[in-house]
């Protein structure tokens, strides 16, 4: 029966493709759209660790989480220095790492930290930012930068290079007068670090030495040397990484930062605030897996149509295998054979057109918003998936072998076209 | 023939048969006696419509007559259940339709040895006179005069006559009791009609099986044992006639 199946179906290649390329579309589909929802979500959560909490200036939880770690949008205010210091100072405290944000070099972030920034900085499984080339900052005019915008901008040790007020490329009038020079290149870390340009807190102050309010204040300008000489301690930064020295104390502390009075603050715990993101970005990752579903269920009901509309140009192959012997039992089989040999081959090709689109996809996926899309084997999920829709594919290919059961008991022997 | 085949027990007898097509108020068939001796060749006329396939449908057991009784090689088509019909279709029934009678998907020699897949009886008897199932395939496609490099050729590459020489070759492998053609020859010509006929005469007589040839076309009928005329025969085929004129006219 089933190389009867078999043959039948080359015999009608083309109708066959077409069913096969519906399901292997919509296969491709869902497990591309699951690989990067997960992918997203493990990149995300590997972005910080070793962290206990994140301060900023108070505002929500999830935007403070974004735009210190992810560097997506910006922050509202600003943590004054004397709060660092006392912050700084508090016994439970083990070590910080100020941000300042809000500047850019060529379209990439410009973060004002300090050395402590390389000590302390964890990723992933708690690893720690490595130094491909160079050193870390030694002069007011080091910039340490991610290993991508070396690699995008052609940067190599020793680059003299611009940087900008305000995080746009177009239209910013540049801080023209200042000699940043690339100091040191980081190792490829997968996390937004690839993508920004280090710069020291007083390197963040000297490129707005000249600037007041915002505009550029008219005449020569302060030369290199001169700014080098000046006492260039930071007013403010925009978010802090703080560890502590026990775990413990973490509660206690960030409702100390929390109910600060000097200045409103606010202080997070990364994967709580992850897990708050992840509620809000639920609902568009569950639209999406719906849309990913329907495009599957579309690619059954096409097999289904096709397979029913073939069945009436086939009554004549039915007759001609009832009048050898074959039972109503062997035209059902055969067409369930039929539709699950479809679905299998093409959940066959579907995988390997989404291992195509992964390999292809996550390159630009990882350059464009830092997602590391990893070549994995199907896990537990996607074999689920993928048996589901066998299982589907199966149920759909019952409706046209019921029907041709019910023909083929019902036409006799008569040949009709 | 006649006499040798009166003396033996009938290949197929239909009494009191009748059969309503569901959704029809007029049977189509309404048989009162009807039997093939063993070994004999029936030619059956009948103009189209008359009810010729039906009645062959009936005789395969594809499907049940309403009321009546048809017994085919000794066995009551009524007292088996559908998987047993199925069998015994598979096990003592030969048939050749009008045309299409090969699946286009598979070899010439697959489609001999098709009855072959669903009849465990078939199989043995087509491996008794042959040595094996191919050796079998080649000599029936031999006997039917079909060239000997065909076996592996697509069946849609075929002339329509030779399709269905290779339809009788299926029919025939295997020795069912009863062979059943339902017009096999109305999509050949003349000369192909008589070559064909000839050819299913000898292999009918070889294998010792029984023949139930059906045509609207007289001229066919002269090698035969016995014609039957279905307006005779079948009390029902008339009236449908007639009513179907009415309403022509
Ligand atoms: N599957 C079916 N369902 C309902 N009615 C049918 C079916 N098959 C045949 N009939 C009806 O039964 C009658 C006899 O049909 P049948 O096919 O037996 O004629 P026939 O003698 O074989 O004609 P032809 O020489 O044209 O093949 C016709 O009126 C036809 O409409
Ligand atoms: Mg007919």
């Amino acid at each position: 029966m089933f190389g009867i199946a078999w043959k039948s179906l080359r015999n009608r290649w083309p109708t066959a493709l077409l069913a096969i390329l519906a399901i292997v579309m919509s296969v491709a589909l869902i497990l591309t759209v699951e690989k990067i929802r997960r992918d997203a979500r493990s990149s995300f959560t590997q972005t910080v660790s070793g962290t206990d909490l994140i301060v900023g200036a108070r505002s929500g939880a999830v935007q403070l989480l974004l735009y210190s770690v992810f560097r997506i949008g910006n922050a509202t205010n600003n943590i004054s220095w004397e709060s660092v210091q006392d912050i700084e100072q508090r016994p439970a405290v083990d070590w910080l790492v100020p941000l300042s944000l809000g500047d850019s070099h060529q379209g990439f972030r410009v973060v004002g930290t300090d050395n402590r920034f390389f000590e302390h900085f964890r990723y992933g499984d708690e690893r720690s930012l490595i130094l491909t080339e160079g050193r870390q900052f030694d002069d007011v005019f080091d910039t340490v930068i991610g290993s991508e915008v070396a690699e995008q901008l052609g940067y190599s040790l020793g680059q003299s290079i611009v940087v900008a007020h305000g995080t746009g490329n177009v239209g910013l009038m540049e801080h023209d007068q200042q000699p940043f020079k690339v100091s040191g290149i980081l190792a490829r870390t997968g996390t937004p670090v690839d993508r920004a340009v280090h710069v020291s807190l007083e390197g963040i102050e000297a490129m707005h030495v000249d600037w007041r309010s915002g505009t550029k204040v008219r005449g020569e300008g302060t030369s290199a040397d001169t700014i080098r000489t000046m006492q260039l301690e930071p007013t403010a930064v925009t978010a802090l990484l703080v560890g502590l020295k026990s775990r413990g104390t973490v509660f206690r502390e960030q409702r100390a930062i929390n109910t600060y009075t000097a200045e409103p603050l606010l202080a997070i715990l990364p994967g709580v605030a992850l897990q708050e993101l992840w509620g809000l970005v639920g609902v568009a990752e569950n639209a999406l897996f719906i849309v990913s579903v329907s495009v599957v269920v579309c690619g059954l009901i096409n097999l289904v149509s096709v397979l029913l509309a073939g069945l009436n140009e086939r009554r004549r192959e039915m007759a001609i295998l009832r009048s050898a012997g074959a039972r109503p039992l062997h035209v059902f089989l055969l067409l369930c054979i039929e539709s699950t040999l479809l679905t299998i081959v093409g959940v066959v090709l579907g995988l390997a057109l989404h291992y195509l689109l992964t390999l292809v996809g996550g390159q630009w996926l990882q350059h464009r918003y830092g997602i590391s899309v990893a070549l994995a084997l199907p896990g537990r999920s996607d074999l689920l998936i993928l048996a589901s829709i066998v299982a589907a594919g199966l149920l759909a290919g019952l409706l046209p072998a019921f029907s041709a059961y019910r023909k083929s008991l019902a036409d006799g022997m008569a040949q009709r076209l | 023939m006649n006499e040798s085949g009166a003396t033996r027990s009938p290949i197929l007898e239909m009494d009191q048969v009748s059969f309503t097509w569901p959704r029809q108020s007029q049977p189509v068939i309404a048989i009162d006696h009807f039997a093939i001796a063993a070994g004999e060749r029936v030619f059956l006329r009948g103009p189209s419509g008359s009810g010729k396939t039906t009645l062959l449908s009936l005789v395969s057991a594809v499907i049940l007559p309403q009321q009546g009784r048809i017994t085919v090689d000794g066995t009551d088509l009524q007292a088996l259940e559908g998987r047993q019909r199925d069998r015994f279709r598979a096990d003592h029934l030969g048939l050749v339709f009008q045309q299409f009678n090969l699946l286009p998907f598979l070899s010439v020699a697959e489609n001999v040895q098709l009855p072959c897949r669903f009849s465990q009886r078939r199989r043995s008897q087509a491996l008794q006179s042959g040595a094996s199932l191919r050796q079998e395939t080649e000599r029936l496609l031999q006997r039917m005069q079909l060239p000997s490099d065909i076996l592996e050729r697509p069946v849609m590459q075929l002339s329509v006559g030779q399709q269905q020489r290779v339809a009788v070759a299926r029919a025939l492998i295997g020795c069912p009791s009863l062979i059943i053609a339902d017009e096999p020859t109305s999509a050949l010509d003349r000369d192909a009609q008589q070559a064909f006929i000839g050819l299913l005469f000898d292999e009918v007589a070889a294998a010792g099986s029984s023949l139930l040839f059906v045509s609207h076309d007289e001229t066919l009928a002269s090698g035969f044992d016995r014609q039957v005329d279905l307006g005779q025969i079948n009390s029902a085929g008339s009236t449908i006639r007639e009513h179907d004129l009415r309403e022509a006219g």
